[in-house]
């Protein structure tokens, strides 16, 4: 099943998404960066924070959405649900292979961005030192707290056949997801919110956001179990309402 | 002879609308059946709730001897090759790689592969991007992707749509084969010229409900043929209550059975009526089906 899930990626548009958004947070971070030298102390640290502060926030839950729309349209068009739906796999399997193939874009989507983090530094910014391999380890981190979001989005694009429907509720999770970290619900109820443990897990070890927990074992564990938790829950429904609802 | 699909009281409403009406189909093994009905009667729906993608609001669907349903779908599955509505494709891949597919979801071997892309002589076309292709060579790929697997039961709605007359031929000979081979093949149409010539059971559908199943033969007996009166004087036969169409012959009489008939020849004599000659107009057919799904089906 997830043989078949990945041979549908070859050529796929989704492979634009997973370039054009880090293209966007890069450039956005580094002339955000460069436009606030005076405020902001120089180096890595500022440099990535500006980064991660536009990605962290919108664009990865935002790139998430667009990439599950993106991969459900293809089942929606020409009756390929059917397909789908006329083999001998159980939902489940059908709903876990959608999940890993997006989690693998999106996995190839934050080494994009990391190496553009990297390359816009050390050739544009020339920044000085090396860059600290702490974000290798946030970057990773947020594939696994983007785990969630790409189960609810993948779930409401099975849904729904629109491909801007579930796009737009996503952008609304991410309006949600900023408010609950910052009105000071924070902890537990921000972590159980897909679109909200996003972003705390790519603000992890960041100086320049107030209150962003420092990278340790005690910041990472709640958030790598909050996204199985989250992830499980939402798969076993996802493939609950597949099984049970009228497809086409 | 024993049946590869029932089904008991299968209903299926949208709202208060229903669709699919109580039908208790019986689809006799390693026969090709012809579902036919017009536009909107419910064969595609039908089809779905067969397959399980769509589940019925009334009913139970049984299929090679096991109840089908969203639990056991995924067990039948691998027995059952359809094609519903629209041929399957996922456009930004080429043929062959929609083959692929097909193959890694059913765990079939390149072998199973070749031999359906061969029978539907798609082979030529299977390094084009399937959105290049034409509505006949999808409508191949989409029947490649239901036989790779070798099922026991084909369900495949209105297949030949789009192809040109020579793929719809080829369409027919390669169904009647499978059938011939044991395989089990139910096939839609809203034309009855279609399936006319490859089926051996015709399920007719008029409006959600099922208006005829059997054999041709029985079809045939369904109806009484027209019986034509030759006459230079119609108006007398009209002047003895009956209705009649004119035509040039004389007139045309629906209806009449043989009980009927004798009657009438008995009152023409009586009232002395001149009779250049009396027959039965065998119909086609299509005119038998339009009958059918005219007088019940199309709303
Ligand atoms: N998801 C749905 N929601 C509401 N109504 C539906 C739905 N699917 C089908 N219908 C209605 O059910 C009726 C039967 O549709 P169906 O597609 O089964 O007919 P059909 O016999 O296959 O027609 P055709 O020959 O045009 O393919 C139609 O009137 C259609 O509008
Ligand atoms: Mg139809």
């Amino acid at each position: 099943m997830i043989l078949a899930e990945l041979t549908k990626l070859r050529r796929s548009a989704l492979w634009a998404v997973a370039i054009v958004l880090p293209v966007l947070a890069v450039t956005a971070g580094s002339i955000n960066y460069a436009a606030n030298q005076g405020v902001l102390s120089a180096g890595w640290g500022s440099y990535w924070s500006q980064v991660v502060l536009f990605y962290g926030l919108f664009f990865m839950s935002m790139g998430v959405a667009v990439l599950a729309s993106a991969a459900w349209r293809m089942e929606h068009r020409g009756h390929n649900r059917n397909l789908l739906m006329s083999t001998p796999a159980r939902t489940a399997a059908i709903v876990g292979a959608k999940i890993v193939s997006l989690v693998l874009v999106v996995a190839v989507m934050q080494a994009m961005l990391l190496t553009l983090v990297v390359v816009v530094g050390v050739f544009v910014l020339d920044l000085e030192g090396a860059p600290p391999w702490e974000y290798v380890v946030v970057a990773l981190l947020g594939v696994v707290a983007a785990l969630p979001v790409v189960a609810v989005q993948s779930l409401l694009s099975m849904l729904i056949r629109s491909f801007t429907a579930p796009v737009a509720v996503g952008l609304l999770g991410c309006a949600i997801g900023t408010g609950l970290l910052y009105s000071g619900q924070g902890g537990v109820v921000s972590h159980l919110f897909p679109h909200s443990l996003v972003t705390s897990a790519l603000f992890l070890g960041n100086g320049a956001v107030a209150d962003s927990a420092g990278l340790d074992l005690a910041a990472v564990g709640p958030i790598v179990f909050a996204a199985v938790v989250l992830t499980t829950a939402l798969w076993a429904l996802s493939a609950r309402l597949l099984s049970q609802r009228d497809l086409s | 002879m024993s049946h590869v699909i029932t089904t008991e009281g299968l209903t299926k409403a949208y709202g208060s609308r229903t669709v699919v009406d109580s039908l208790d189909l019986r689809v006799p093994e390693g026969c090709v059946y012809g579902f036919l009905g017009p536009n909107g009667s419910g064969k595609s729906t039908t089809m779905k709730m067969l397959l399980s993608l769509v589940r019925p609001s009334r009913g139970e669907v049984s299929v090679l001897g096991r109840p089908m349903n969203h639990r056991t779908r995924h067990e039948l599955a691998a027995l059952i090759g359809s094609l519903i509505e629209a041929p399957p494709g996922y456009g930004h891949l080429t043929g062959r790689e929609n083959m692929a597919i097909v193959r890694r979801m059913l765990g079939l071997t390149e072998r199973q592969v070749e031999r359906a892309v061969a029978t539907v002589r798609l082979r030529d076309h299977m390094d084009k991007p399937v959105r290049a292709y034409s509505l006949g060579m999808k409508q191949r790929l989409g029947i490649a992707m239901a036989l790779a697997r070798e099922p026991r039961l084909l369900i495949l709605d209105e297949p030949t749509n789009g192809l040109d007359p020579a793929g719809i031929e080829e369409i027919r000979d390669l169904l009647k084969s499978l059938a011939d081979e044991g395989v089990t093949v139910m096939v839609s149409s809203h034309l009855l010229d279609e399936v006319d010539r490859m089926a051996s059971v015709l399920g007719i559908l008029g409006r959600g409900r099922l208006i005829f199943q059997g054999t041709r033969g029985e079809l045939f007996d369904r109806s009484t043929p027209d019986l034509v009166l030759e006459t230079p004087e119609p108006e007398r036969v009209l002047d003895l209550g009956l209705s009649a169409v004119r035509t040039h012959e004389g007139l045309r009489l629906s209806g009449l059975g043989e009980d009927e008939t004798a009657d009438l020849v008995r009152r023409l004599v009586h009232h002395d009526v001149p009779v250049h000659g009396l027959y039965r107009v065998r119909r086609s057919l299509e005119e038998v089906f339009m009958d059918l799904t005219g007088r019940e089906g199309l709303s």
